[in-house]
């Protein structure tokens, strides 16, 4: 059985298996479709789609296992993990038990889930106002050239104050995300995606290591 | 004014995490933070499962026996727990691993290279007068410059006139800055929507 | 001079606050991305079947929601024959169920016939890959447990090729693989209803014609409020927003002013 458990998680095994994956995903994406590589391809990808749905599982169980550790060794401040598992294991029961379309999963997802996640993702946007005044310093010519250009963006384009003022700020903060930054997007784009492609490669060649 | 605890436990929600930024860190920036990862774990888990239950189990019940051997590689990422048979997990990950980067190989070109080399060449051959035709080509030079700005590093000893260079630069910094001045919209947008929120939660608005 | 930060923050809230006590219209131009997207969705023909892709969660609901309620408010006026789906965020599922549903309802919907829940397909881009070549290979049941060969509204509808036009509600990377796995392959006709910051990411994407259109941010979502005649959230938030972007040019300026001040004495 060791034997079995050890040759399946040999490199080789593996590469091969993502080799025979990659292949037939590849294949039936680029070049006119083939019945046997299509069905192949819809297969392995609608396989890959249901073990993801495992590892989802596989994330919570290491939360909820990192979290109980720390509850039954009484670590510092264990009772913040401890409320945590409570709600975990509180909506998962809701939601199994009552469904997520009952009215205690919505007003829970709604009044307790939302408020918070909202909250926590408007609170960048106040530290926003303090770096505004302590960190965006035009230090040298690039900082000054990122600054100008965002706050055309902002007045331009953000909010309508822009236009209020003289049509040709947004007019030029258009001009801006239409041309200049296009380009750069796209020269950024085409170096990262021959890098991915190279990497990838790499990869299906098992030549990288750390994957 | 009528209050509904509903909108009352969503204010008092919002006034713990609020807490942290105009009190300090207080033990109800603790318990928020907590109750949001609890309920996000816990609502995760019942997705999953009902996912597994819906689009899985409900196939292999329905006679389409092949679904069992996802359903078996997917049981085998768990022993990724188990430091003996950890091993097993590999396989499923090998699967993951290779349909994406296959899909993803596939997906960089057609999306990330091909249709904008098109959309860039279609660009300046449909300039219909000389102002359209410097705006495209801005846009080539921003390509060009940008891409070599990366790729002729120092570390390569081939060194660039340094204006093409600080040419490159530039368009970067222009991205860059209207990217910033996206993410300020949308870190606003955000507080905006919470100042409506509890504005309207008090009643005064 | 040293601003105490919870100054600034009480004070900042408290201004973006009276906007919304003392409501003020400002003058809005309609944007090319939005007004390219509006045009798009009216193009196709009422009664079109549309794949829905819901990749917002509730943390980004602050931004999104006047999107959100917005777009459910157009699609359904249209009578589109909407598939809605999640596969980036498990949360999905919950914002159409709260948000998306009711206003479909509220337009006189009926589920199974007019739209249906496919509820969350993980795997993200595999998962839209599998979707666009057959739906069935990943999903069995809707959102409520109903088997999807006995929804009337499902019967022809399996591939990429049956989806005449692709709406992602995206605060993530929907965006990225509707182009990679429906737009891209199938050619189909994607609009986007997204935050600003992934506007701005995928404004290349935009300009090579690979998605039709972006109704990108609160901004941007006030002026399909405005397209559609159904003022809302977005446009009742821009007063608000216009404060907030002149605190931080203020707040920018006067930073900058006192550093080159400092500097110069530096200097000196």
């Amino acid at each position: 059985m060791s034997k079995i458990i050890d040759t399946l998680g040999r490199r080789e095994v593996l590469v091969a298996v993502m080799v025979i994956c990659a292949f037939f995903t590849f294949t039936n994406y680029i070049f006119l479709p083939n019945p046997i590589i299509s069905f192949a391809a819809v297969s392995i990808t609608s396989w890959s789609s249901i073990i993801s749905l495992f590892s989802v599982g596989l994330g919570v169980i290491i939360t909820l296992r990192y979290n109980a550790i720390k509850v039954l060794k009484k670590e510092k401040e264990w009772y913040w993990p401890a409320w945590f598992l409570f709600l975990a294991i509180s909506m998962y029961l809701v939601g199994m038990t009552l469904n997520t379309d009952s009215d205690i999963y919505a007003w829970l997802f709604r009044n307790v889930l939302g408020a918070l996640g909202a909250t926590t993702e408007s609170l960048v946007g106040l530290f926003c106002f303090t770096a505004a005044y302590r960190a965006f310093k035009v230090r040298n010519w690039d900082a000054t050239i990122l600054l100008v250009v965002a706050l055309i963006v902002m007045i331009g384009r953000n909010v309508p104050i822009g236009g209020m003022i003289s049509p040709s700020i947004p007019a030029l903060g258009n001009w801006l995300l239409d041309f200049p930054n296009t380009g750069a997007n796209r020269g950024i784009r085409f170096i990262l995606g021959i890098a991915a492609m190279g990497y990838s490669v790499r990869i299906l060649l098992g030549r990288e290591r750390g994957a | 004014m009528a209050f509904e605890i509903g909108t009352l436990v969503a204010l008092a929600m919002t006034l713990c995490v609020y807490s942290y930024v105009l009190y300090k860190d207080t033990p109800l920036f603790d318990f928020a933070v907590n109750t949001f990862l609890g309920l996000s774990v816990g609502n995760v888990a019942v997705i999953a499962t009902k996912s597994i239950q819906g689009n899985v189990l409900s196939k292999i019940s329905a006679g389409d026996y092949i679904y069992i051997i996802p359903t078996i590689l997917g049981l085998l990422v768990f022993f990724r727990l188990s430091d003996k048979y950890k091993n097993l997990s590999r396989l499923s990950i090998a699967v993951m691993f290779g349909t994406g980067t296959g899909l993803g190989l596939a997906r960089t070109w057609h999306s990330g290279v091909s249709r904008h080399l098109e959309g860039t060449i279609a660009g300046v051959l449909a300039s219909k007068d000389a102002f359209s035709l410097f705006n495209n080509l801005i846009v080539v030079i921003g390509i060009i410059t940008t891409m070599l700005y990366f790729t002729f590093t120092e570390y390569y000893n081939k060194p660039l006139p340094s204006f093409v260079k600080r040419v490159g630069r530039i368009f970067i910094m222009i991205s860059f800055g209207a990217q910033f001045g996206a993410v300020i919209l949308s870190r606003m947008a955000a507080l905006s929507g919470r100042i409506l929120f509890i504005v309207r939660a008090l009643g005064i608005g | 001079m040293v601003l105490n930060r919870r100054i600034i923050y009480g004070s900042v809230i408290l201004l973006m606050a009276i906007p919304y006590l003392f409501p003020i219209v400002l003058p809005l131009t309609i944007s090319d991305p939005t007004l390219d997207s509006y045009n798009t969705m009216e193009d196709i023909d009422d009664g079109a079947v549309v794949l829905l892709t819901v990749e917002t969660d509730a943390s980004r609901l602050a931004e999104m929601e006047s999107g959100i309620i917005a777009m459910a408010r157009y699609v359904a006026s249209r009578n589109f024959k909407l598939v809605i789906v999640s596969s980036v965020t498990d949360q999905g599922p919950l914002v159409t169920q709260e948000y998306i549903e009711p206003v479909l309802e509220e337009y006189g919907l009926e589920y199974g016939v007019d739209y249906v829940h496919l509820g969350f397909v993980p795997g993200k881009g595999v998962a839209y890959a599998a979707m666009a070549e057959d739906i069935r290979s990943v999903v069995q049941k809707d959102f409520r447990g109903t088997e999807l060969d006995s929804i009337p509204m499902m019967e022809n509808i399996n591939r990429a090729e049956d989806i005449d036009l692709l709406i992602t509600i995206d605060s993530s990377s929907g965006m990225m693989y509707s182009i990679s796995y429906f737009g891209t392959p199938y050619g189909t006709p994607i609009v986007a209803s997204a935050v600003a910051s992934c506007f701005i990411l995928r404004y290349a994407d935009y300009k090579a014609g690979m998605i039709q259109g972006i109704i990108g941010g609160l901004t941007g979502f006030a002026e399909f409020e405005k397209l559609i005649n159904r003022p809302g959230m977005g446009t009742a938030g821009l007063s608000s927003l216009t404060v907030g972007h002149l605190i931080v040019l203020g707040l920018i300026i006067l930073g900058n002013v006192e550093y080159l001040r400092d500097r110069s004495k530096g200097d000196a």
